[in-house]
């Protein structure tokens, strides 16, 4: 058994992380609903699949995370620090992502129905196929490439209240 | 000459991105500098879509 295993597949949604070192681990496939990660570093984590809804990710470091197909709805992300991050499939719903850094980040097919976007840095990320239902894209800052992978209509929006690099 | 000049420009920021997305670190400093890098080299090639 690998030592990164230890937190697979595992319901962790009333874990302590306090003392728990998080950089890199393995979180996949397990149930970590309203989970308090504040301000905490875990970069390069394996959280694809995982249940993260409602948790408090504000201010954490999540550059390189996988989180294909988790389950963000509700999930606090306001401030966070995204970069490269693999978003693919997430299920963002209501998130709160305000002033957070999704710099070249992948979220193509995710969906971000009535997320909270606004002071968000979108440079160079991916929203292919992602659903962008009423969303506030408020003091937004992007880029050609991320305008050319939305939707005419959020394009609009994007253009309305955001802000070109 | 000028368009010429410009496009090889262009290609060596295409070259440049590529390279950095082929090396991607994963220690926090190391992250930032990529970070730091291709922010500058993306901003560049904003110019070129213009």
């Amino acid at each position: 058994m690998n030592p990164s295993d230890v937190f697979r597949k595992r319901n962790l949604s009333k874990v302590n992380f306090e003392y728990e070192e998080l950089i890199g681990r393995d979180f996949s496939d397990s149930n970590m609903k309203g989970v308090n990660l504040k301000n905490r570093d875990i970069h390069n984590a394996d959280l694809s699949c995982t249940d993260l809804s409602e948790a408090d990710l504000s201010g954490a470091i999540l550059f390189n995370v996988k989180m294909r197909g988790a389950d963000l709805q509700q999930t606090n992300l306001s401030s966070a620090k995204l970069w490269d991050a693999d978003m693919y499939g997430a299920d963002m719903r209501g998130a709160d992502n305000r002033g957070a850094d999704l710099f070249y980040a992948d979220l193509r097919n995710a969906d971000l129905s009535n997320a909270n976007l606004s002071g968000i840095n979108l440079r160079h990320t991916n929203f292919d196929g992602a659903v962008l239902e009423s969303i506030n894209f408020e003091g937004a800052n992007y880029d050609s490439h991320t305008l050319n992978t939305i939707s005419d209509e959020s394009k609009k929006e994007l253009k309305k209240q955001g802000n070109k690099w | 000459m000028q368009g010429r000049k410009d496009e090889h420009r262009h290609q060596e920021l295409l070259k440049e991105k590529k390279e950095l997305e082929k090396n991607r670190p994963h220690g926090i400093d190391e992250m930032r500098r990529w970070k730091h890098d291709m922010g500058k080299i993306l901003q560049e090639l904003e110019l070129y879509n213009k």
